[in-house]
């Protein structure tokens, strides 16, 4: 019966006439089953980077794919990353570029990454249709982990020397909970950055705020000279979360962290202190009235365009800013409850790396291939954001000098660097995704100024609840 | 006459609501054009609803070179095609066999398919692609075309449903004695009695389906040659920064095609409209 | 007569590809779906069956709450919206006096032909807090300006209000097209009673069109109860979730919290209320008036 129906179906169909064409399969990914890197490949690797511990795994890589050598085939692998703006572009054009000479049957068919919460890549997991490389986070790694399809990649790790390239302080970055490596990591450490616009801060004669105090005086005076104190960006729930860990980390130094891995609750007294600070400094008036429908977009315009003072973001934002500002811009040590704890404060930043970066799908036709590969990308990544986009904090040590020098204020945090001993996460390194979840919505309704500090508390003490569901 | 008497002060008030409103609907198309030229400081900041000036054409140009805009151009005319041509038809033989002929369980079959208009793609998203698999379509224009047959399905047979309703008995009666059988007496003058619906429907479909985002990025995501026009905007939105202006580049030129041949087309729905009446008169 | 509209084989015929299409690509993934919410599953490994507990926290999360009272703004405010604009334009264009009508039509109908997301980029370049309203107000030198879309009650009103604007133009054209199938003499006998216009419309366009109406409310409805891009794009659900709706929490539970079985809870619950209001409203709307007569004659004739 249904056999007919579906011929039925199909024998009308065809009948409407509209479609001719329709049928032909489009050619899909090119899946060359047969062919690998070649010898030549993999030598010109070991030139192009020049490194020791390449010319292991070159061999290692020639022993592995011999019969694969003789065709000269394109080994076409598809991989799943951001390409948008210029802090994705480029590092992702170099590294293409430099694909080409060292892997030159080796093509890549880019599929832009969504910006949906991971909707397409989990379904293309589900219906097994994972690119051969893909950009994961700490979320994704996870979910994957579990269902098996993120491939450890400790031994490619091991044998094309990116462990010796990884800086010591970025190793908890490649590791996973269960001490594999599923991703190499390019990001390195990074920090939220209270940025500050010098010019609009000496115009109407204020200092930088030190204390809560200072700060509410400097909203009052920036209010009244209808500049917005702080453009905040928090129709994305991140940046409103990072906005209460610059908080939390001045009374207790975990910081969101710490309520990730359950080290400490939010009934704490430093937590509980935060969320009122925050709720203050809402009701003077520190963020704009709509902060929570503002894109990042419109909060950059208005701090760049001098109609806000301050501007809450990472460290990556710095050439931006640069390029926007010039002099004008300066980041800020978190203000704090009082003088004391500013000062103790100034080594706890908010922010860190998260364990996130290229991972391969151990289903890929070319597996090994696509590790290598992977693992090429990611130092090409480090390689270009260094010298093109001026950003020393990558994972690896790439040798590589920036094409023009580092801004005053990437300087002025290398310095600090050294002095700083905590950091907590951003919310894409959150282990805890009902955590995660939470505390992006539970800021977010701080920053609206329609929910109390009270209601705060008690719905987070719901949800870190549910943590362990 | 009567009526020229009560073209009062109220009248011509509720002529003036009616052109007022007509400029609220049509302010998007000259608000997107005007933002399509513009870059994001002007769109957030100095300019958000002025005349762009000056003109920033590289939007277009970035949009143009950063994707194959004809092939995805055609990649979602032929799906949205596919989509109408299949959904009217299956659509309209659907309704009339449960609107008009006797049988048992219509109602039930009626009101079965209609749940069709409930379910979130984001929801059958993943069920939906495996039997696209089941069945070999993937990395064909056919994995799209009948998910979003399947969506847009409900919608228009409860359409047809409502104007299949209104058609008085007795024209399949006099067809009847007429000795026409019941397929002459559908396709020759039940059909195009509800060609008024019809039009709204192909509209409506092909806009659904040249609109559509989630289902494509999934499906045909990866294959470069059946990418559609609505992925177009990905190329645009980054993980923290979007080009505004690009994407509304983008906008304007995956809509505009759609809003010339519905100004164009409209003409068609008026005549089509009036040869339904014909027949009936 | 009865014969004649039973033929089996044409009923067969007509309802196949339809019901074939449906029950492959819906109906199935309904099911699935169906059974998955009694799971805890992340959408990649094997689901562990659950029984129950979804729905028991699904009832018990205040999200849920805020969820169903947010769809019930939504479905009231579109339905009022569209079916009332939609029905005085049909009208209004159908009158062959009226002058630009078929400038008129195209018009009203164009926001439909829009995706949603330049639509809700205008809108909400509108109802930013420096945006196009709140100068209008400063203008005028009211103080009336407010924060439209980030205000925790307020803001679905807001977001309504989008939905209902853009898909006006959808149910204007089915009146208009539904108008256009009712014959023109009955509105010439209604003239030459001496009904006004209004009063014709009222007696003929609006009874004769039920079954239209029907279909319109029915969208409006399930439209509102199961909203979803028009929260996503303007206001993110925010703040703190108090735009949320169903099918939002299905959203963000299976994607952002990969609990696809909670998710999935919700989309049932969501496709419950949408059958229940669709059921309803086909009660209320049963067929009294003419249906009846219909088959009454029908079953005289074939007597």
């Amino acid at each position: 019966m249904k056999k007919k129906l579906i011929s039925t179906m199909m024998s009308l169909t065809m009948a409407a006439g509209l479609l001719a064409g329709c049928g032909n399969s489009a050619a899909t990914t090119t899946e060359t089953a047969d062919s690998t890197a070649s010898t030549e490949a993999s030598e010109e690797t070991a030139e192009a980077t020049a490194e020791e511990s390449t010319e292991e795994a070159a061999e290692e890589t020639t022993e592995e794919t011999t019969e694969a050598a003789e065709s000269g085939d394109k080994v076409t692998l598809s991989i799943y990353t951001q390409y948008a703006d210029d802090d994705t572009k480029v590092p992702y054009d170099y590294a293409v570029e430099q694909l080409a000479e060292a892997y030159p049957n080796v093509e890549l068919n880019l599929i832009v990454q969504a910006q949906d919460d991971g909707q397409t890549l989990k379904t293309l997991a589900a219906t097994g249709q994972l690119p051969d490389i893909y950009q994961a986070s700490t979320d994704l790694i996870n979910t994957f982990r579990e269902s098996n399809q993120i491939m450890v990649l400790n031994d490619v790790a091991q044998s094309t020397g990116f462990l010796d390239k990884l800086y010591d302080a970025n190793k908890d970055l490649a590791y996973a909970e269960d001490g594999n490596i599923y991703a190499f990591p390019f990001s390195g450490q990074e920090y939220v950055l209270w940025y500050y616009n010098k010019q609009l801060f000496e115009e109407n004669g204020l200092e930088v705020p030190k204390t809560y105090d200072d700060l509410k005086n400097c909203i009052d005076t920036f209010t009244a000279a209808g500049i917005t104190p702080l453009a905040l960006f928090g129709q994305e729930g991140w940046n409103t979360a990072a906005a209460y860990d610059v908080i939390a980390t001045r009374y207790a130094e975990g910081g969101i962290k710490a309520l990730d891995d359950q080290s400490a609750t939010i009934t704490d007294q430093g937590y509980v202190d935060a969320a009122k600070t925050m709720e203050e400094l809402v009701a003077a008036g520190l963020y704009q009235k709509d902060a929570t429908t503002t894109n990042y977009d419109q909060a950059s315009e208005m701090f760049l365009s001098g109609n806000a003072a301050m501007f809450i973001n990472g460290q990556w934002y710095i050439e931006d800013a640069t390029k926007g500002l010039g002099d004008n811009v300066d980041w800020m040590f978190y203000p704090a409850a009082d003088e004391a704890s500013y000062e103790a404060g100034k080594s706890a930043f908010s922010g860190g790396g998260s364990a996130s970066g290229f991972a391969v799908n151990p289903d890929s036709q070319n597996p090994e291939l696509a590790a290598e590969v992977a693992e090429f990308i990611t130092e090409k990544y480090c390689e270009a954001k260094v010298m093109y986009r001026h950003n020393p904090l990558v994972a690896i040590d790439t040798g590589k000098e920036p094409d023009s020098e580092y801004p005053a204020m990437m300087k002025k945090l290398s310095d600090t660097l050294p002095s700083i001993t905590s950091t907590t996460k951003f919310t894409w390194g959150l282990t805890n995704s009902t955590f995660n979840d939470g505390i992006q919505s539970e800021t977010q309704g701080l920053v609206s100024g329609q929910f109390s500090a009270d209601e705060f508390i008690e719905d987070m003490t719901d949800i870190m609840a549910d943590m362990n569901d | 006459m009567l009526e020229e008497k009560k073209r009062s002060f109220w009248h011509y008030v509720f002529v003036a609501f009616c052109w007022i409103y007509a400029a609220f609907s049509l302010y998007p198309l000259i608000w997107m054009l005007f933002y399509s030229f513009k870059n994001n400081q002007e769109i957030f900041v100095t300019n958000p609803f002025g005349f762009p000036w000056p003109l920033h054409f590289e939007n277009y140009v970035t949009a143009w070179t950063k994707y194959d805009v004809p092939l995805y151009f055609m990649n979602s005319l032929i799906v949205s095609i596919g989509t109408v041509a299949i959904t009217i038809v299956s659509a309209l033989l659907f309704s009339y066999a449960t609107s008009r002929m006797v049988w048992k369980l219509k109602t039930f079959t009626r009101l079965f398919v209609g749940l069709g208009m409930f379910i979130p793609v984001q929801a059958i998203m993943i069920p939906v692609v495996k039997i696209v698999q089941q069945f070999n379509m993937m990395g064909t224009r056919w994995s799209l075309i009948f998910p979003y047959v399947a969506i847009n399905l409900a919608f228009a047979c409860m359409v047809y449903y409502g104007f299949f309703k209104g058609i008085p008995i007795e024209l399949e009666e006099a067809a009847c004695m007429d000795g026409a059988n019941i397929f002459q007496t559908f396709f020759l003058i039940i059909e195009p009695l509800v060609r008024p619906a019809t039009v709204t429907l192909v509209i409506y479909i092909f806009l659904n389906a040249w609109n559509e985002f989630i289902l494509a990025n999934v499906v045909v995501g990866s294959i470069a040659e059946l990418k559609t026009l609505p992925l177009g905007v990905l190329f645009f939105q980054g993980e923290f920064t979007t080009d505004w202006g690009g994407m509304g580049a983008t906008m304007v030129i995956a809509s505009f095609p759609a809003i010339i041949v519905y100004t164009l087309f409209s003409e068609q729905v008026e005549n089509a409209m009036t040869i339904g009446g014909a027949v009936k008169g | 007569m009865k014969k004649y509209m039973g033929n089996k084989l044409a009923i067969l015929l007509f309802i196949a590809p339809a019901l074939a299409i449906f029950i492959l690509f819906d109906f199935i993934p309904i099911v699935q779906v169906f059974g998955y919410s009694f799971t805890d599953w992340n959408g990649l490994t094997m689901p562990t069956f659950t029984g129950l507990k979804n729905y028991i926290k699904l009832f018990g999360d205040k999200v849920f709450v805020t969820s169903n009272r947010n769809q019930l703004i939504f479905a009231i405010i579109i339905t009022v919206y569209q079916m009332l604009f939609a029905t005085v334009f049909a009208i209004t264009i159908s009158d062959k006096k009226m002058k630009g009508r078929k400038f008129l039509r195209v018009a009203y109908f164009i926001p439909v032909i829009l995706s949603v997301t330049v639509v809700c980029q205008l809108w909400g370049s509108i109802f930013n807090g420096n945006g196009l309203l709140n100068k209008l107000f400063e203008a005028a030198g009211s103080d009336y300006s407010q924060n439209w879309l980030g205000d925790r009650y307020k803001a679905i009103y807001v977001i309504s209000f989008v939905n209902a604007w853009q898909w006006m133009g959808y149910q204007f054209a089915l009146i208009v097209a539904g108008i256009k199938s009712i014959p023109s003499d009955y509105y010439e006998a209604a003239k030459i009673d001496g009904c006004s216009n209004v009063r014709a419309h009222r007696k003929i366009t609006i009874p004769l069109l039920a079954e239209t109406y029907k279909f319109c409310l029915i969208i409006s409805v399930t439209g509102g109860i199961k909203a979803f891009t028009e929260m996503n794009i303007l206001t993110g659900g925010g703040p703190n979730k108090s735009t949320y709706t169903l099918t939002y929490m299905m959203y963000n539970a299976a994607f952002k919290k990969s609990d696809y079985g909670y998710g999935l809870a919700a989309a049932t619950v969501m496709v419950l209320e949408c059958m229940m209001v669709m059921l309803l409203i086909n009660f209320i709307f049963r067929d009294k008036d003419q249906g009846k007569e219909e088959e009454k004659s029908r079953r005289k004739r074939n007597a």
